[in-house]
């Protein structure tokens, strides 16, 4: 299989998957989320000190405006993942496309690179561009800043998808799977909407562990490369997890929860899926 | 995916709409300030305000303190601390400060030599870093402060007029670019199905001429 085919097919896929009005809905909650991080900014700083306010301003956006994107992604990455698979399982495409000279793991691929791909760029996208929009006098610096969020996007929606992938092949009915993919991320991404500070502070073990979680994880580690420091800094919030460990340490964890599902639903979906007729 | 003039002029439709709700509604904060301990006399300090071009506000140039009430002559200390009922209170000095504004594009806005408390009208017009620089100029030190404030009535809107441009210009243009693609689409398949009528009808029309003609043939025979 050529490259120009693979290509071909993943046009075809991208096609269907973003058909109207998906990609128009995804566009309407993503500018819904990201406008709620979109604030009238008006600051007094110190003269001397007002490039690193601006600094951190322009972290504190970005970091703000990828927390907000993160629910419109997990949604619709787990809706249009389940959609793909256990929609053309169940109409029979799956079953015709294989038949041809197509191999499982270019087809897997295709199919799961088709929604993945366009959400990251378009989390990116909205990213870069509501964050540009109130600090467009130093575009660069938002361009530089707002690069973050690709890596972070791409692996938390690669674990999202991973997940979606897993339910559709085992459920092999359309809704039943775009529901259960849909309430078992939304049971992922609801430790984000927790501030782990006061719990902390207060003495709750749990609220040290939250940061471990994988979509909590990757706005941690989106902040550690950000260089975003709480506020303040006192003794239980000093020796808790997400303060402590480092930016490398969150990376691997998300990269290590990116590859939790993805690899084994490659390697099952290639060798051992059974395709009923 | 296939993004025709018509997807492309939606989706800026809704990207331009959500914005402009917000931009509609959107308020600023009302008041912030400011204030950096004591200033020597004839000592400058140099304050930078992000501002967005929001229209008229005030600049309010002050001079004040907040002293900690004073304990009662009988009061007694537990622990060697005094505990004293009452809140702070602020005081007020009038002291002569020599004000300068410079705009992000570097235009002097204001330069002048006031007293404080003061208030200057400013049209914040542009984007960026206002620098606001308080000169002392009393015989001893104060402390300066420099606050913004903006009214929350009257006819005056504070709205971040470059925001509010784009999410116009994005509205204009999606339902632009949507009303064309649609007319533009609509015709095609207009002009498709006239194209269509004509096929068929010339189709339809040939047999019978063919027929005609066969028919006239055989007569003159």
């Amino acid at each position: 299989m050529s490259v120009r085919a693979g290509l071909a097919l993943l046009k075809a896929e991208m096609g269907k998957v973003w058909g109207r009005p998906i990609l128009e809905i995804t566009v309407a909650l993503m500018a819904v989320m990201a406008i709620v991080s979109v604030r009238p900014l008006t600051e007094i700083v110190l003269h001397s000190e007002f490039p690193a306010a601006f600094q951190s301003a322009i972290t504190g956006s970005v970091s703000s405006t990828v927390a907000s994107l993160m629910l419109p992604w997990v949604i619709m990455c787990a809706v249009l993942m389940s959609l793909s698979f256990a929609r053309d399982y169940e109409q029979g495409i799956m079953q015709s496309l294989l038949s041809v000279p197509v191999s499982r793991k270019l087809f897997f691929t295709i199919k799961f690179v088709a929604v993945i791909l366009p959400l990251t760029l378009l989390s990116w996208g909205f990213t870069t561009f509501f964050v540009g929009m109130t600090f467009y006098s130093s575009p660069w610096l938002v361009l530089q800043l707002s690069f973050f969020a690709l890596p972070v996007s791409l692996l938390s929606l690669m674990f999202c998808g991973s997940i979606s992938v897993l339910i559709a092949l085992t459920i092999k009915r359309t809704i039943p799977s775009v529901l259960t993919a849909l309430l078992a991320n939304f049971f992922f991404w609801f430790p984000t909407t927790i501030s782990t500070n006061s719990p902390v502070w207060e003495g709750s073990s749990y609220a040290n562990y939250l940061c471990l979680t994988p979509y909590k994880g990757a706005l941690a580690l989106l902040d550690k490369m950000l260089g975003i420091v709480p506020k303040i800094v006192t003794p239980p919030i000093a020796e808790s997890l997400e303060y402590n460990l480092s930016a490398g340490s969150f990376a691997a964890l998300l990269l290590f929860y990116a590859c939790l599902l993805v690899i084994p639903m490659f390697v099952y979906f290639s060798r051992r899926f059974e395709i009923c007729e | 995916m296939r993004i025709n003039i018509t997807r492309l002029g939606l989706i800026l439709l809704i990207i331009g709409v959500v914005l402009l709700l917000n931009f509609w509604t959107a308020s600023l904060p009302w008041s912030s300030k400011m204030g950096t301990g004591f200033i020597e006399p004839g000592e400058t300090r140099s304050y930078g305000l992000f501002m967005p071009p929001v229209g008229l506000g005030n600049l309010v140039v002050e001079s004040d303190t907040l002293v900690p009430p004073t304990p009662p002559p009988n009061a007694t200390a537990v622990n060697g601390a005094i505990h004293v009922d009452g809140s702070p209170i602020r005081v007020e000095f009038d002291v002569p400060v020599h004000l300068v504004v410079v705009s992000p594009s570097n235009v002097t806005l204001v330069d002048v030599e006031v007293v404080t408390p003061h208030t200057v009208q400013l049209n914040f017009e542009e984007r960026g870093e206002y620098i606001v620089h308080g000169t002392n100029l009393g015989n001893e030190s104060y402390p300066i402060s420099v606050a913004l404030k903006f009214s929350r009535d009257g006819d005056v809107v504070n709205r971040e007029a470059d925001k509010f441009l784009v999410s116009l210009v994005l509205t204009v243009s999606g339902f632009v670019l949507f009303c064309l693609g649609l007319s533009t689409s609509l015709l095609l398949k207009h002009k498709r199905n006239n194209a269509k009528k004509v096929k068929t009808v010339s189709s339809k029309q040939r047999p019978n001429s063919y027929n005609i003609e066969n028919q006239m043939g055989s007569v003159k025979q």
